[in-house]
């Protein structure tokens, strides 16, 4: 049988009629779920600590978001208003596909709105507009583990965060002053959650670090392609590394506002116009954009 | 499996994920459809025949669980989830897995099975990752020198025991007290 006719078979079981997509509710099988859940639960239990889970083969290849999409499908309901945004970008290919998708096999409602959606999947950025208790940031991660930069081995790593041993962390970072002056990450800047684990807060810039400690909202990570699940609760610790005499700094748009909403107070894109070369900045956000305008022309 | 049936796993997995990302809070389940199968309406979300179970004090249930989750019986030492029946004596919880240093996930998971839960009200006081500041918390039905049985547990974190507890009912109630929280005695 065609998979476009499967759904309308006539079997004597119940369909819903408005959303035949043709999978279950949630397009994974439970098995997988359930073990996704007891993941995501643990993960919760013991705010930055990875947990290994199983990832499954999802329809858009590993390394395009498997792992946020993986969480979003264990947990989503019928009346959730789901948002996705890659970079900010509510519209990009990689946003709108996933969007879609879950849409197709939840039947969920989707938006641009940072306020209305109650959960939110999100590759590098978190929104600008603060969210509340009632939502759930979904963050895809690429590498999920923030000692990788200093040792290469999984066994090693896992020692040192059993161990809390973070000396060869801060030695990276000290080795980074002593040749530039400064610590020079700009994104993915390892952060200590609830004062015990190192973390990865996936490739978000400096500027939303600070959105991480003591929230509102629950945020959970997931690395499809590196098969780990981590979480930071609501009302948690969240300290990006820093030396007294170098404390951590976000990006400095001092002097420079949005070109198309003339905002001053959120995180910025500089573009560079090909022909004439002139650098303009834009609202990474594009929802807050977009509705900081409506409010304008209001 | 029916839609429904998946469905109503999705929304009660949100409820338990809410109550263990805001320890010491109370949150009402969707209704379940009998009072006597509620506490396997509430882990169906969560069991299979990967997890290992142990039931203390309940053994109607434990066929129940087997038969409905297919999921794994195995002694308290070996659980990943462990039921701890009304007032029922949990003195083997002593031996019961609290993970490793590499793995502090391998902790089991406890479900106790109580009489009322009031938030707010005297009882016991948490702080931790998810508590505004703090939050008082009120279980009824709870065997004397539980929650210090459950600090002895937690005390070398991060290893150590995750606590839900769940009023059995078809409106039930559900509170998490994770590892990671703090608890005192108000």
């Amino acid at each position: 049988m065609p998979l476009h006719e499967w759904p309308k078979r006539n079997d004597g079981q119940e369909h819903d009629l408005e959303h035949r997509s043709g999978y279950p509710f949630g397009f994974m099988d439970e098995g997988a779920k359930k073990e996704i859940r007891r993941a995501i639960l643990k993960a919760v239990a013991i705010p930055g600590y990875q947990v290994p889970y199983g990832s499954r083969e999802m329809p858009i290849a590993r390394g395009w978001g498997t792992g946020g999409l993986q969480i979003t499908l264990a947990l989503i309901q019928p009346d959730d208003i789901l948002k996705v945004i890659d970079q900010g970008c509510d519209g990009s290919v990689n946003a709108v596909n996933i969007k879609k998708f879950v849409a197709k096999v939840a039947g969920v409602t989707v938006t641009t709105d940072t306020a209305a959606a109650t959960i939110i999947q999100t590759r590098h950025r978190i929104p600008e507009e603060h969210m509340t208790d009632q939502q759930i940031l979904v963050l895809q991660v690429p590498y999920p583990e923030a000692l990788r930069e200093v040792e290469p081995s999984e066994v090693e790593t896992r020692r040192m965060h059993a161990e809390a041993d973070y000396s060869r962390m801060w030695l990276y970072l000290y080795e980074d002053i002593v040749h530039y002056g400064e610590i020079t990450i700009s994104y993915r800047y390892p952060v200590t959650v609830n004062g015990r684990y190192i973390t990865d807060p996936s490739p978000i810039p400096r500027w939303d670090v600070p959105k991480l400690h003591m929230a509102d909202t629950l945020f959970l990570f997931g690395a499809g392609r590196e098969k780990r699940i981590y979480a930071i609760p609501p009302h948690t610790t969240v300290v990006p590394l820093e030396f007294e005499d170098h404390p951590f700094r976000t990006e400095n748009f001092t002097g420079k506002s949005c070109a198309r909403c003339g905002a001053t107070e959120s995180f910025l894109d500089e573009v560079i116009d090909n022909t004439e070369g002139v650098r303009s900045f834009f609202c990474s956000d594009s929802g807050y954009c977009d509705k900081r305008r409506e409010q304008c022309s209001r | 499996m029916h839609r429904k049936k998946i469905i109503d796993d999705h929304i009660t997995f949100r409820t338990i994920l809410a109550a263990m990302s805001h320890p010491g809070k109370v949150y009402r389940l969707p209704e379940f459809d009998k009072e006597e199968t509620a506490v396997i309406e509430l882990l169906r979300c969560l069991l299979d025949n990967e997890v290992g179970v142990a039931v203390v004090g309940d053994p109607a249930l434990e066929s129940d669980l087997v038969r409905q989750t297919e999921c794994r019986m195995v002694s308290c030492e070996e659980a990943d989830f462990i039921i701890i029946g009304y007032l029922a004596d949990s003195a083997a919880l002593t031996g019961c897995k609290v993970g490793s240093l590499e793995y502090p996930d391998g902790g089991a998971t406890i479900l106790y099975l109580v009489d009322g839960l009031c938030e707010g009200d005297g009882g016991i006081v948490l702080s931790g990752p998810g508590v505004d500041n703090r939050i008082s918390l009120r279980i009824s039905g709870l065997a004397a020198g539980e929650l210090s049985r459950l600090q002895d547990l937690n005390s070398e974190y991060p290893l150590g025991v995750d606590a839900m507890f769940f009023v059995r009912r078809r409106n039930g109630r559900i509170a998490c007290i994770p590892r990671s929280s703090q608890i005192g005695v108000n």
